[in-house]
């Protein structure tokens, strides 16, 4: 094809589409722009404020009713932080419940989901999120003595444990049960990969705790057994030392602290898109992933007989760093000891995303192939000729690549990482302060409990939180 | 074009329906309930069928033949061990409404209560006439208490679930740790989830 003046105007408005394709138009995307001033709150430790943010969020429709899932689980998270245990447990409780009703639903609809795309749906949590948010709530019924109430969310955290390899079969089978009676789908088939994660040390470090200040040691010494095997059995969630833990010591009290740590990974978008133009003889290919700084583009000139255009957008859960190395203690001024790392969320979270990715994947390549049949369809009875046809095809795509984006909603206010200690004192009312230090050996913050009274029965839990 | 948007909206309506949540008592008697979980319902009938069950055994007519009077109960604690946030205080108070309107037993109020009735009477001793000054150490002794636990089994598929509720009491003399009684209290619930309000 010879290089005319139309030519060159093509080629201009191919670029022009390409850019407005890039800068992420659409409001079939995830909305997440709005939670930039709340992160930022809360990795400075302002945690008022982001609960503040984030019910004025709310109310201000930045979450949808499909999205509710997001929003209980962040104000319940930002609500502990803030050490505001009952609002926080609300929260918690909600997400709990909209997550159990949604999960089931979400996967029986996901057929539905192949010509809209997944932010379209509920969304339904993952399991990681769910997880945490029991054993959040067991810290702030802990943090109110109310041990019962503890024990209940703890014996949740391991149900669900139990049931995650049978949720996802059940999940295969509710997926193939929508996809046969949805009769416009394309015909998938979904078999859930197995879920390696059965047993969350956090937790059983946390009812280890708790059965030894009732006064159950058995129970506890069971607990501590349990806490063993979660590093023993699951090598790829605890790839690092298990801490020493101490829940009973003679004549001293056992101090315990916990500390959340960082923020968990979040979502973002690997978006591969092709487009071939019979009237430019272009095949242009755009990728782009959150590692790369830019996107990549590039077009070929071959000739092509057809006009196609595909968009592949998929998920990633990517991690946020975290500039926290080292937690030390100090009990009125003395040095205790370091804490040391029991549970790396963001390993729990991408154990957990493998089960649920295969099927996200699978949708996301039979979604792009029938909207670009589609498209191609309509491009073909669009195709007026002339400069006019052209932009027909043009807005035929545009409309395509703006349906067609990758779900990226999840909780974005997770801590990261769970580091605990546990320290012998005399019984006694100690000023202890909780040091967070960098990888360069500075301090970039501090929790102080004055006053904190360390007694030889009951339980000595102090929990500090630097999501930095 | 318009053919894609018509497969479009009536996906979007498809997605948007959500069904109501359906709740299913399976034992007989049928109940209404909102949640699924257990509530004051669960709690009532639990209290009034286990003490029911309590006042039919022998205990109580042996213990009226060998001590020639009523016993008298406490109703110690009962721990929830459930998978739900239960709250045990609703859960005795109804235990001891039974006890106490069954009239075949003499009931004495639960340790927690007993600090504030204690306080009271203390306070009496100083501050109150010798005519209307109650007495110390003049309580009644309770012979026998009532101890138990809450525990709860999920089975669940899809989006069904079964939760089976199992209430344990014991009666115990507290003289001789004998155990007069042991009763059992099951509830089975079938929850079908629905959608949640926003």
């Amino acid at each position: 094809m010879s290089v005319t003046g139309r030519h060159l105007l093509r080629l201009s408005l191919a670029a022009i589409l390409t850019l407005t394709i890039l800068s992420g138009c659409g409001s079939m995307a995830t909305r997440k722009d709005f939670y930039e001033p709340i992160t930022t709150q809360v990795r400075a430790g302002v945690y008022d404020s982001a609960a503040v943010g984030l019910e004025a969020a709310k109310s201000s429709g930045k979450f949808g009713k499909k999205d509710r899932l997001v929003y209980y689980l962040d104000a319940g998270l930002a609500y502990h932080y803030a050490g505001q245990y009952d609002s926080s447990n609300a929260r918690l409780h909600a997400a709990e419940t909209a997550a159990e009703e949604l999960f089931t639903r979400s996967i029986s609809k996901a057929a539905l989901s192949l010509v809209l795309n997944d932010n379209a749906l509920d969304y339904a949590g993952e399991d990681h999120e769910i997880l945490y948010t029991n054993l959040i709530s067991a810290l702030n019924y802990l943090a109110a003595d109310n041990f019962e109430d503890a024990f209940v969310e703890i014996r949740r955290v391991n149900h669900k444990l139990e049931q995650l390899e049978k949720k996802y079969a059940d999940a295969a089978l509710a997926f193939r049960r929508g996809a046969a009676e949805d009769a416009d789908a394309v015909k998938l088939d979904y078999t859930a990969k197995p879920v390696r994660f059965h047993n969350s040390a956090f937790a059983r470090y946390l009812s280890m705790h708790m059965y030894a200040a009732t006064g159950k040691y058995s129970d506890a010494d069971l607990d501590q057994e349990l806490l063993q095997h979660a590093f023993s059995s699951q090598p790829f969630i605890y790839d690092f030392e298990q801490p020493e833990v101490i829940y009973e010591s003679g004549d001293g009290g056992v101090l315990s602290v916990v500390a959340l740590v960082g923020l968990s990974p979040v979502k973002e978008a690997l978006n591969l898109r092709v487009r071939t133009d019979k009237d430019l003889d272009l095949v242009q290919i755009l990728y782009d992933d959150p590692d790369m700084e830019q996107a990549e583009y590039g077009h070929l000139s071959v000739e092509v007989e057809e006009d196609y255009y595909f968009k592949f957008s998929i998920p990633e859960l990517i991690d946020r760093l975290s500039s926290i190395s080292r937690i030390e203690v100090y009990a009125s001024g003395e040095y205790l000891g370091s804490l040391q790392l029991l549970e790396d969320v963001g390993t729990v979270a991408r154990e957990t995303f493998k089960a649920k990715k295969s099927l996200i994947y699978l949708r996301s390549v039979a979604r792009a192939v029938t909207k670009g049949l589609i498209a191609h369809k309509k491009k073909q009875k669009s195709d007026t000729g002339g400069l006019a046809g052209w932009l027909k095809k043009a807005a035929i795509d545009a409309v395509m690549d703006v349906i067609e984006n990758a779900d990226l909603r999840c909780a974005r206010l997770l801590p990261g990482r769970i580091f605990v200690g546990d320290f012998v004192l005399t019984p006694g009312s100690y000023d202890l302060t909780v040091e967070f230090i960098d990888q360069s050996g500075e301090r970039i913050g501090g929790q102080s409990f004055p006053g904190y009274r360390v007694t030889k029965h009951g339980l000595n839990l102090v929990e500090a939180v630097m999501l930095n | 074009m318009k053919g894609m948007l018509i497969v479009l909206i009536s996906a979007a309506l498809l997605v948007g329906c959500g069904g109501g949540k359906q709740i299913t008592r399976l034992d007989p008697g049928s109940q209404t309930d909102l949640s699924g979980k257990w509530n004051d319902t669960d709690s009532r009938l639990v209290a009034e069928e286990m003490i029911r069950d309590c006042l039919s055994r022998p205990w109580l007519t042996e213990f009226a033949v060998a001590k020639g009077a009523k016993p008298v109960v406490v109703v110690g604690t009962i721990d929830n061990l459930s998978h739900e946030h239960i709250s045990t205080e609703t859960f005795i108070a109804d235990f001891e409404r039974e006890l106490i309107n069954s009239s075949q037993v003499r009931f004495i109020a639960a340790k927690d209560w007993r600090a504030e009735i204690r306080q009271e009477r203390q306070e009496q001793q100083e501050f109150a006439s010798r005519e209307t000054m109650k007495k110390m150490r003049n309580e009644l002794g309770a012979d026998f208490i009532l101890q138990g636990a809450i525990k709860s089994i999920i089975d669940q598929e899809g989006g069904k679930r079964v939760v089976f509720y199992q209430t344990d009491l014991e009666l115990v003399n507290i003289e001789t740790i004998e155990k007069v009684w042991i009763g059992q209290k099951k509830i089975k619930k079938g929850i079908s989830q629905g959608s949640t309000s926003w």
